[in-house]
């Protein structure tokens, strides 16, 4: 059921690329755990409600105070790539 | 003076006594490191000039005579998940191979103030994923017992760092395991404490509904003692919970009489090393020659752990890991011509496999067509599981299981070629994070590979201080295990 096309689908959605050459192996193992996990479906879960969370935390309120100070410059320090104290990244608008 | 793989608590005597100075100490450690590392590997960084600098602080809140820290002093290292300021943290990723986080994790803060000594960062498997701490960009660690056999993972570097006495305690993380199992394979302590009782802010995050910061230590005191230092309410770690200062020295030594322990069927029943089966009946009996008792108890719906467990984690996994887009830190492929592209190149060069198979396992079971079949019923898996475990424990005070199906395996094997039958050794640990409560590892002697055999002991939510208590008493009938030492 998952195959190569699966994976490389999935890896689009997750903005990954496999490289061909290892294609087959992700989708042999993508398809063997899938396969495992399917095994849920067998369970009954009636009317249960699902766990997104173990903690049932409602909205964790804080202080309405500013704690953060200007860091840009140590911030700037972990991007790869900076110009003028702003990220860069490619051109995403098109020329004309 | 023989410091060899001493205890927090005779370490912290021996620096008030002024039997040993702070920097004395940190050298001690920082040595062991240059002699030993090489070929254990559980350090990815080491902050010499960081940890001698804290260490004369140290010496002068000792020679000040106030009323310091039980950990003041004590030299201890961290899993490179955590983030630490200005000390390089990598996650043991390509991904983060460069990056100086900004800022410190809440709990690295704690410890700071504290005037704990940190000696370096930890080697671990990538981002968490895996059972070996072979996924590591910088290598594979290797077990202190016996090289040829990994240290587990994924928080090898911390159980590592322990047994070979390169740290006097280490900082770890647990989302599936990742605490108790390499605790079990190296033979140290170590506690995934309650989900919400100890700060994550500044643990680089896996699969936060499952992911606990928690200790590594020599002994069950030691772990008490760290805890009671790192535990409490963080408003930075929105699941973070309210809860007043408990001490968890408290009672730890009052034995077991009248402690009821729970032994899961379902556990008990599965095919696991006949000498860890062993030695885990063996100390639950020599528990009830101490007053306790034992029961069997069934917990039905374990069974379903792994595969509720992978599709969880990996989901929560593929939505946090979102967030490495190669522009604002870590990796950046510099050839990439668009910001499609950007984006795939810096990841799919950044990341290693097993993150990889783990992002697309988890797209895929958010996906249209899937979500319903995969995700949503795993939640619902869940709220069974936990419901289990939650029943059980309002009739006995605390359950024992094993940790892994086996003591260290060899390295290099071929473990880590079949993903599928390495998740499901994480039976008997990930079923513990899945309903959020804690449990510690303690060792139990050595096989006749002469590795260490651990257990684990999973209690009611909040409840550390019964686990430290039945732990203690394990460790009084066990003993301590200490490489080249005969227990």
């Amino acid at each position: 059921m998952a195959d190569i096309d699966t994976v490389k689908k999935v890896a689009d959605l997750a903005a990954l690329s496999i490289e061909e050459n290892e294609l087959e192996e992700y989708a042999r193992d993508l398809d063997a755990i899938i396969g495992y996990m399917e095994q849920l479906s067998l369970i009954d879960t009636g009317n249960i409600a699902p766990m997104e969370h173990i903690v049932s935390v409602t909205n964790a309120f804080r202080e309405d105070e500013v704690t953060n100070t200007d860091r840009r410059e140590d911030l700037l320090k972990s991007a790869a790539v900076t110009k003028n104290n702003y990220y860069i990244v490619p051109n995403v608008v098109e020329q004309i | 003076m023989n410091i060899y793989s001493r205890t927090i608590k005779e370490i912290n005597k021996m620096l008030i006594n002024r039997e040993i100075g702070a920097v004395e100490l940190t050298r001690y450690f920082l040595d062991n490191i240059k002699r030993k590392n090489k070929e254990i590997n559980c350090y990815i960084t080491v902050c010499e000039d960081k940890a001698l600098r804290k260490a004369e602080e140290a010496q002068k809140l000792i020679d000040s005579g106030e009323n310091i820290s039980p950990l003041c002093g004590i030299p201890y290292a961290v899993k490179d998940n955590f983030c630490t300021e200005n000390i390089r943290t990598t996650c043991a990723s390509k991904m983060l191979e460069n990056f100086i986080p900004p800022y410190s994790a809440t709990i690295v803060n704690k410890l700071e103030e504290k005037g704990a000594v940190i000696l370096g960062k930890l080697n671990m498997d990538e981002f968490g994923m895996g059972c070996s701490s072979e996924n590591s960009f910088f290598g594979p660690v290797y077990n202190p017992w016996n090289q040829e056999y990994v240290a587990g993972g994924s928080s090898g570097g911390s159980a590592a760092a322990l047994a070979a006495d390169l740290a006097g305690f280490t900082l770890a993380s647990d989302t599936g395991g990742s605490i108790r199992q390499p605790a079990a394979f190296c033979g140290v302590v170590g506690l995934k404490p309650t989900y919400g009782l100890v700060s994550r802010h500044g643990l680089i995050a896996f699969a936060s509904s499952l992911d606990q910061a928690g200790p590594m230590t020599r002994d069950v005191t030691d772990c008490a003692i760290v805890l009671n230092e790192i535990a409490g309410y963080d408003p930075m770690d929105s699941v973070s919970v309210r809860k007043g200062f408990e001490n968890y020295l408290d009672g730890i030594d009052r034995g077991v009489d009248g402690i009821k322990i729970g032994m899961p069927e379902e556990f008990f029943n599965t095919d696991f090393a006949p000498e860890i089966k062993e030695a885990i009946f063996k100390a639950a009996e020599e528990l009830c020659q101490h007053g306790a008792r034992s029961y069997e108890v069934s917990l039905p719906s374990v069974k379903h752990t792994v595969p509720c467990y992978y599709i969880i984690s990996s989901a929560e996994a593929s939505s946090n890991l979102a967030r490495y887009d190669g522009i604002r830190f870590g990796y950046r492929n510099p050839d990439a011509r668009n910001l499609d592209e950007l984006y795939k190149f810096s990841r799919s060069e950044g990341f290693g496999k097993e993150v990889k198979r783990r992002i697309i396992l988890g797209t895929f079971a958010l996906s249209s067509g899937h979500n319903d079949k995969l995700y949503s019923k795993a939640l619902k898996v869940r709220r069974l599981i936990s419901d289990e475990f939650k029943n059980i424990l309002e009739k006995v005070d605390c359950l024992v299981a094993p940790v892994y199906p086996t003591t260290a395996f060899k390295a290099g094997g071929d473990n880590c070629k079949d993903p599928l039958k390495m998740y499901l050794s994480d039976i008997y640990t990930a079923a513990v994070n899945l309903a959020g409560l804690p449990a510690l590892t303690v060792p139990l002697g050595l096989d006749s590979k002469g590795l260490p055999i651990g257990m684990q002991i999973i209690g009611k939510a909040f409840c550390e201080k019964l686990l430290f208590q039945v732990g203690h008493a394990i460790e009084k009938i066990a003993g301590r295990i200490i490489p080249g030492v005969k227990s």
